[in-house]
């Protein structure tokens, strides 16, 4: 597929509460620990009283998605063209088991607002609703491979229609009775602003068919970080681009294949 | 649309039946397919749209670890209109791993889950060891099963986006067909009945205890119905074959749950997709509304139809026949769609005895009125909590 522009990155996971603070922690190479402190939520694009009705999922997604729209100058939040993709391989896990729990109660006391906030698409709701922007969300998963079929349905939207989209992936932390059942450890969020036009840093990506060797990271704690949330697939593109290096990785994909990613970083 | 895109095979199956015949007889006939409640564990009166069936339904030996009733029910609806073969010719055509799915789904199979919440150990609130996540309520679950089932190895996309679901894939499925990730696609969606759904409309107060009366004066509510279907894409011209037309997609950035009250995003999905097809508000013959018949979706999406049509063309909604099938009401209406052209059919607005002085659309009630109508190309509106807005349009190409 044709090369984009990478304009804007946004960042939420275990003791870093931003891409700038990401970036840093990725280029100096030092030591990161899993179980640091998660960020506190609190995304300015929501009111109060949004704020109190949404759960950590929203918050993670919109924090993360006004996080790459700060790191970047280019495009407008409010931007008709700006279209934005939604990954999220679990949706709100934590909803779901508020709106199960109180259907095994007498009565099935299901509170409404939980209700309209169990929608896989609900983060991308409060996105437009915070932004104001009509132009289309989409909300999508794909299990285990939910970063890299994020990043195709965003390359394919661009290539397709000529405009920035905003691609978010995240998951947050499933409660305690679903915890067994997804391999989900820390919730991880990050958000991707791709341009059609060329931009300090150009992505093309590839399906590979045979037997790809998955990229890794060299230091512990990030390599235990990729592994804890399928958003964290992630994680191999980010170092490249904190440390500004052109390179080629190769990410999970369905049926056993790689998509691979090549990034370069222009003059 | 710069390409054509055909739509060479379809199914369908909803309360009205399994397959596209029992379809077509019933929105002919104008039978509904609701029926009172008696979906388990359901404590309130309503009206349901449910698919006979569906508990019957045995997935094959080695796919046991799918077995849920939404995945039973994509089953289902892929032995209906030929449509497992139709898939085997284009993988046989295209080689397997150039033929895309794009399935549309809000639940999934989440009725897994209620169960197991239901058996949790009272002392440790463990759930039942028979409970598997990842194959039955996870919202990859029917595209997992699908690719195994079909022994697909191409692209895959999970749309989930409410209640306009399975109308997004077929912008998802054009667009990756543009970038070359595929050279043909299993468009689809499937919703199943479960407790939550139904137990959070009502929270919502938005389900009816009478079957739903779109448009209707006295409408105050949706019924719930299940359903799933199927269309395969494939680029380039095909005699007497139906075209993707055009698609425009939206958000209201209004409310999670009640539509802008001037259907604002819907005004600018019907207007993209006429214009993506190239086409004027009078050249389109019929509009399946999304029409959910409660008190605030039906005005919103009339005042949107006002906007954007003069009021002249033919419409209806036709959740009085199947109900609301949520994440699967996107396929259900391009399939109807479809039968529309095909068989030149106005399917009526069911169960609508006195349409609404403040609804102005030009609401199909008696069909045989309207029986020297042509109807050549088809508008199909879903649109879904979180301001999530689709149109298609779909007709004989030019």
């Amino acid at each position: 597929m044709k090369t984009i522009g990478i304009a804007g990155v946004g960042l939420v996971a275990p003791g870093i509460e931003s891409w700038e603070c990401g970036r840093d922690l990725l280029a100096s190479g030092g030591h990161y620990e899993i179980s640091a402190e998660f960020p506190l939520l609190k995304p300015s694009s929501l009111s109060a009283n949004e704020k109190r009705r949404t759960t950590d999922t929203i918050k993670l997604a919109l924090q993360c998605a006004q996080d790459a729209m700060t790191d970047q100058s280019v495009v407008e939040v409010s931007d008709p063209e700006l279209t934005s993709v939604f990954a999220c391989s679990s949706g709100d896990l934590n909803i779901v088991d508020s709106i199960l729990s109180a259907l095994t109660l007498p009565g099935k006391p299901v509170s409404p607002t939980h209700f309209h906030n169990s929608v896989h698409n609900a983060p991308a709701g409060y996105w437009s609703i915070a932004t104001g922007s009509q132009a289309a969300t989409t909300s999508i998963a794909a299990g285990e491979v939910t970063f890299s079929a994020g990043l195709l349905e965003a390359m394919t939207q661009i290539l397709a229609d000529d405009h920035p989209v905003l691609l978010i992936v995240y998951d947050a932390l499933p409660p305690a009775a679903l915890r067994n059942h997804r391999n989900i450890t820390v919730a991880f969020g990050v958000a991707i602003l791709l341009v059609p036009e060329q931009t300090k840093y150009s992505l093309s990506v590839k399906i590979q068919d045979v037997d790809p060797r998955y990229s890794e990271m060299i230091n512990t704690g990030f390599e235990q970080l990729r592994r804890a949330n399928p958003a964290a697939q992630c994680l191999p593109l980010l170092q490249n681009l904190a440390l500004e290096q052109s390179a080629k990785m190769s990410l999970p994909y369905l049926h056993g294949q790689g998509l691979e990613l090549e990034l370069k970083i222009n003059d | 649309m710069n390409k054509n895109i055909s739509l060479t095979a379809s199914t369908v199956t909803t309360a009205l039946g399994v397959g596209r015949s029992a379809n077509y007889e019933a929105l002919k006939q104008s039978r509904t397919g609701l029926q009172k409640n008696g979906f388990a564990g359901i404590e309130f009166d309503t009206y349901i749209g449910q698919v006979d069936g569906v508990d019957d339904v045995i997935l094959p030996k080695e796919l046991t670890d799918f077995d849920c009733r939404n995945n039973r029910l994509a089953e289902l609806s892929l032995q209906q209109d030929g449509i497992f073969e139709a898939i085997e010719e284009l993988k046989a055509h295209y080689g397997a791993g150039r033929v895309g799915l794009f399935i549309g789904t809000s639940t999934s199979g989440i009725q897994q889950t209620e169960m197991a919440y239901a058996a949790r150990a009272p002392e440790t609130g463990e759930l039942p060891a028979w409970f598997k996540y990842e194959t039955t309520h996870d919202v990859f679950s029917p595209a997992a099963y699908l690719v195994k089932r079909l022994g697909l190895c191409g692209t895959v996309q999970v749309i989930s986006t409410a209640c306009s679901s399975s109308a997004r894939v077929f912008a998802t499925a054009v667009r990756h067909m543009k970038a070359g990730l595929c050279d043909a696609a299993i468009v689809g969606g499937v919703d199943s009945l479960c407790q939550m759904t139904l137990y959070g409309f009502n929270a919502l107060q938005l389900v009816s205890s009478k079957p739903c009366c779109p448009a209707d004066v006295d409408r105050d509510g949706i019924n719930i119905g299940e359903a799933a279907g199927f269309i395969l894409l494939e680029t380039g011209h095909q005699e007497s074959v139906l075209s993707l037309l055009g698609y425009g997609e939206s958000s209201d950035a209004w409310h999670m749950s009640s539509p802008h009250l001037e259907g604002k995003g819907a005004v600018q999905a019907m207007q993209q997709a006429l214009a993506c097809a190239n086409l004027e508000p009078a050249q389109i013959d019929y509009i399946n509304l999304h029409g959910t018949a409660t008190p605030a979706n039906d005005l919103a999406e009339d005042q949107a139809m006002m906007t954007v049509f003069s009021g002249k063309n033919l419409c209806s909604s036709t959740k009085g026949f199947t109900g609301h099938t949520l994440g699967a009401a996107g396929i259900v209406g391009a399939v109807f769609s479809c039968i529309s052209i095909e068989e030149n059919l106005l399917p009526v607005s069911l169960n609508t005895q006195r349409i609404d002085s403040k609804i102005h659309s030009n609401i199909v009630l008696d069909a045989s009125s309207e029986a020297n109508s042509e109807i050549d190309i088809v508008m199909s509106n879903s649109f879904g909590f979180g301001g999530s807005n689709s149109s298609l349009i779909i007709g004989r190409p030019a």
